[in-house]
């Protein structure tokens, strides 16, 4: 099965996490080209995911799911919660004549999408389609794909999952929401460098290992601490990535910048997993 | 005027005063009031605002959009570079992200976006004419071949890698073999070194990038033509 460039992206309700919705949409926008439209899809995207932190879950923890899809001129965007449905949003307080909460977000996301779409999700829930024509169209790479399934990644796989598919649309997401995750976690801007080295160097290597077109990653944030997943790889393809020579520089690399680096067996191939801890400072010598 | 002031407030873009934004709202909000007409059964939000968002973003895009939103992103990748070489010395360690934004008094995302821009911007500025045209192979690499230090000779880093070294600058070698091979840190190597942290972070960035370029293409990397 195959569909347009796809990049899914998960996370639960907490009002944090709409930041790292905007990281990946900014991590995509050089890639693909459509810098010139990233602010006004960041607001509009912003705007749907704010809803659904305030008015999907009625003070419970759920799901927020962003799809986006690149079309050959239009992006689209799809903002979908798992709550209260669109009927129950309506009578909820606000402008009921717009059907979704309070109505300033929503006239703000109509205002900048070209079009928006509202939608009942199965069994309970609501969806938000919003489309941006491009400007110029975008670069989009040769072969479409089906993103990998986030079943790969470990049930609880943490803060924010990304799958991207083709792989090779993942560099600048991965490395931008490495960098906000770090960022959140209070690493220091050094380790933080770190983990944008990171993702550089496992979206610039791992490729070649991925058991499909497509890629998954999890990033748990802790505090002072990242827990990365990768994958799916296919079997063999984690001890690989570390193995001293096997790929140009990884190894080393994932060596030195993570650490507990293992591989995470799945049902079909594998997934790698590390963690990166913001170190206690060093005292450097003064001079 | 709430708002109008609301919509500047979502609107607001890097260093574009929220006071001007305003005020450029408000016009597009007097020029909704002026247009709109009860009759036809819409709330008068649901009017005004895109009359409002139409009319900051012609705002935007007429007044100042090509010159301002790059000098923006560059002044707080400046005032970011800033903050972290005064609190890294105040505090003699490496701040987070969020004690930047605090001590620039911005928000973290804010701080991210001026770091990234300055990664763009700040390139450039180090060897400059080296990274202006860091697309194109051939040029770019033909001047560091020459000042091949032989003390780089042993860095113990990889064969392919080794043999790729040649292709970076002095400056670059230094800062990997520093990271990667003596395990300093970011701050420490920038101490060591006389640059700044995100000088360094940016010459690893570069260096590391070049080498998965050359990687790509081994028989370049094993046999440096001049």
């Amino acid at each position: 099965m195959t569909g347009p460039p796809t990049v899914r992206v998960a996370v639960s309700n907490h009002p944090d996490n709409v930041a790292l919705v905007r990281a990946v949409l900014a991590g995509l926008a050089p890639v693909v080209g459509f810098d010139d439209a990233l602010d006004d899809v960041k607001a509009a995207v912003s705007e749907a995911c704010n809803n659904v932190v305030t008015h999907a879950y009625d003070g419970d923890e759920g799901p927020l799911e962003v799809d986006i899809h690149l079309l050959r001129e239009e992006l689209e965007v799809v903002v979908r919660d798992r709550g209260v449905g669109l009927s129950a949003r309506a009578t909820e307080g606000g402008d009921s004549s717009q059907g979704l909460g309070s109505g300033l977000g929503f006239s703000v996301m109509e205002a900048l999408a070209d079009q928006l779409e509202l939608r009942p999700v199965e069994p309970g829930g609501t969806e938000v389609a919003m489309s941006f024509r491009l400007r110029a169209p975008p670069a989009l790479p040769e072969m479409p794909g089906d993103p990998p399934g986030f079943e790969s990644l470990r049930e609880d796989a943490g803060t924010i999952q990304v799958a991207v598919s083709p792989a090779s649309l993942g560099a600048g997401v991965f490395a931008r929401l490495m960098s906000a995750a770090a960022a959140r976690a209070g690493f220091s801007i050094d380790r933080l460098s770190d983990a944008q080295l990171l993702a550089d160097s496992l979206t610039g290597h791992v490729e070649p290992l991925l058991s499909g077109s497509g890629v998954c990653f999890g990033i748990g944030v802790g505090e002072r601490s990242l827990e990365i997943e990768l994958g799916p790889l296919r079997q063999g393809g984690a001890r690989i990535a570390v193995a001293d020579s096997a790929i140009a520089d990884l190894g080393p690399l994932i060596e030195t910048l993570a650490e507990e680096i293992d591989a995470s067996p799945r049902s079909e191939g594998e997934m790698l997993a590390m963690v990166m801890r913001d170190r206690p400072p060093r005292r450097t010598p003064a001079g | 005027m709430p708002l109008a002031r609301s919509l500047a407030r979502r609107y607001q873009r890097s260093s574009e005063p929220l006071e001007d934004l305003v005020q450029v709202a408000a016009l597009g909000l007097l020029k909704a009031i002026d247009r709109f007409d009860p009759e036809r059964g819409t709330s008068f939000a649901s009017f005004a605002v895109p009359t409002i968002l139409g009319e900051l973003r012609r705002y935007f895009r007429d007044c100042c959009w090509a010159v301002h939103v790059p000098r923006g992103a560059q002044e707080h990748a400046l005032q970011v570079e800033a903050a972290q070489r005064e609190l890294s010395r105040e505090q003699r360690r490496a701040p987070t992200v969020g004690e930047i934004a605090q001590y620039l008094e911005l928000d973290t995302e804010q701080v991210l976006d001026g770091m990234q821009a300055g990664d763009a911007y700040g390139a450039v500025s180090l060897d400059a004419p080296r990274s202006a045209d860091a697309g194109e192979d051939g040029e770019t690499y033909a001047d560091s071949l020459g000042d091949f230090d032989k003390q780089y000779a042993v860095v113990e880093y990889r064969a392919t890698i080794t043999g790729a070294l040649v292709h970076l600058t002095a400056k670059e070698r230094e800062v990997l073999q520093l990271r990667f091979t003596e395990e300093l840190t970011q701050s420490e190597i920038a101490e060591r070194i006389g640059v700044s942290q995100m000088q360094v972070s940016r010459l690893l960035r570069r260096a590391l990038e070049q080498l998965r370029i050359l990687a790509r293409a081994p028989a370049a990397a094993a046999e440096p033509s001049d």
